[in-house]
């Protein structure tokens, strides 16, 4: 979902908590953990959101800073719209609220309030 | 082997015919949550008697089975080893390879939901915010009124900030909703009517069961939500997160939904408030729904001794 891993949203949170650019090696220092990752793996990984269109980066002396492309709310807003747009699959992962019915599940529904309550036409 | 037999046979009656009599639970009569109950046992009723069935007839000697209801002695049971060989083999085969479907797709399954819900569970811990008041609860920054449930061990009801621009009303009944979805364990009840017709679609009570089931739930957790805010909360909820369709979907078909659901409200029958009632109507409704099977099992067992009895006076 989002195409974002648990890594990449790991870097993204540090990003979207900083106030000013950072390096790789300020999102280093800020990755919670107990285990220390790789230089390179932050690297990597930075590299991979920029590509994404998830961060934003510009060059400064050797290294590069990055910054977040979307807001922690973008993202919220882009998540709520994947729930939506696959709420139509017969899928029990999610039970979402206002689910349009199927088409076997509205005939069902009608059936069961027409035996209650014959239309009125007579059809 | 009459007990095993008649256990297959009446597994094969629920199987063939429930959907005829269980279809006629869904009625505004009824509170969903008992239509509910009554499609889930005569499942479970279905695979439990074949799986019984099938494990007494491997037991060897199993005539001290039917002994307990004094019907060691049938014809069924002391009939010819090579007869009595191919029953029991077919018996066997049939529901252990309709067992292995089952058990192979349901793992397929529940690793591919188990993979799904902890990717969305990582991004709902960075993107939402967990209510303070209850941890199963995140809320999500978005305008749109949205509301979801996911189930599994860590069940989680999940809301955008647009839902807590409704009316106090709209807004309980929309998080009740989606609590009594995690309370009444309904993403594992779905899962279940669907693993199986998926498994083995074949089966006309498995086929009918998802819709039925998935049906069930929503009103069974929309007569929770109205116990705890009123018809009228539920009613302006579903008003308000209606006009925001899907793009998948079209207007119409959302619409419809929502005006079904809105047309069951009306004539429903108020559900009992005292829980104590409500747990005894849902015993009687389990019990009820096991009555079909039950009085399977007897009527098989009841034609094997007529007919042994008149094998033995005529034969």
């Amino acid at each position: 979902m989002l195409g974002l891993g648990e890594l990449e949203l790991k870097v993204m949170n540090v990003l979207w908590a900083a106030e000013k650019p950072l390096r790789v090696r300020d999102v280093l220092e800020r990755l919670p953990g107990q285990r220390k990752l790789a230089y390179t793996t932050v690297m990597t990984v930075l590299d991979h959101l920029h590509t994404k269109g998830w961060a934003n980066r510009a060059k400064d002396g050797r290294a590069y800073r990055y910054t977040p492309a979307r807001t922690r709310e973008e993202a919220g807003a882009g998540l709520i719209r994947e729930v939506l747009e696959s709420s139509g699959d017969a899928d029990s992962v999610l039970l979402h609220f206002a689910r349009s019915a199927s088409g076997h599940e509205s005939r069902l529904l009608r059936r069961a309030l027409d035996r209650w309550e014959p239309p009125e036409n007579g059809s | 082997m009459t007990l095993a037999l008649g256990l297959l046979a009446a597994a094969l009656l629920v199987a063939v015919t429930g959907p005829h009599y269980l279809d006629k639970t869904l009625s505004p009569r009824i509170p969903p949550g008992l239509a509910l109950t009554a499609w889930t046992v005569s499942t479970l009723f279905v695979v439990a008697a074949a799986c019984g069935g099938a494990v007494l007839l491997g037991i060897p000697h199993n005539e001290s089975v039917d002994g307990l209801v004094g019907m060691a002695n049938t014809c069924i049971n002391t009939g010819r080893y090579l007869e009595q060989t191919i029953v029991r083999v077919t018996g066997i085969g049939v529901v252990a390879c309709a067992g292995l479907r089952v058990l192979v797709v349901a793992v397929r399954r529940s690793r591919q939901h188990t993979a799904r819900r902890d990717e969305h569970l990582s991004l709902l811990r960075f993107l939402g915010i967990r209510e303070a008041t209850d941890p199963r609860v995140f809320w999500l920054p978005e305008n749109t009124p949205v509301a979801y449930s996911m189930g599994g061990r860590r069940g989680t009801v999940v809301a955008t900030t647009g839902v807590t621009g409704l009316d106090p009303p709209a807004r309980e009944a929309i998080l009740a909703h989606e609590r009594a979805h995690l309370r009444g364990r309904h993403h594992e009840l779905v899962a279940l009517a669907e693993v199986l017709a998926w498994a083995l679609p074949f089966v006309p009570l498995f086929r009918a069961a998802p819709t039925a089931v998935r049906v069930s739930v929503e009103l069974a957790a929309d007569t929770a939500a109205v116990r705890v805010c009123g018809k009228e909360g539920l009613r302006r909820a579903l008003c308000a997160v209606e006009s925001h369709t899907t793009p998948r979907e079209s207007l119409a078909m959302s619409r419809e939904a929502v005006e079904l659901r809105l047309r069951w409200l009306d004539p429903a029958r108020q559900p009992p408030g005292n829980t104590l009632r409500r747990r005894a109507e849902y015993l009687v409704a389990s019990f009820a729904s096991l009555l079909p099977g039950l009085t399977g099992v007897v009527l098989f067992s009841g034609c094997a001794l007529v007919g042994c009895l008149a094998l033995r006076t005529f034969g």
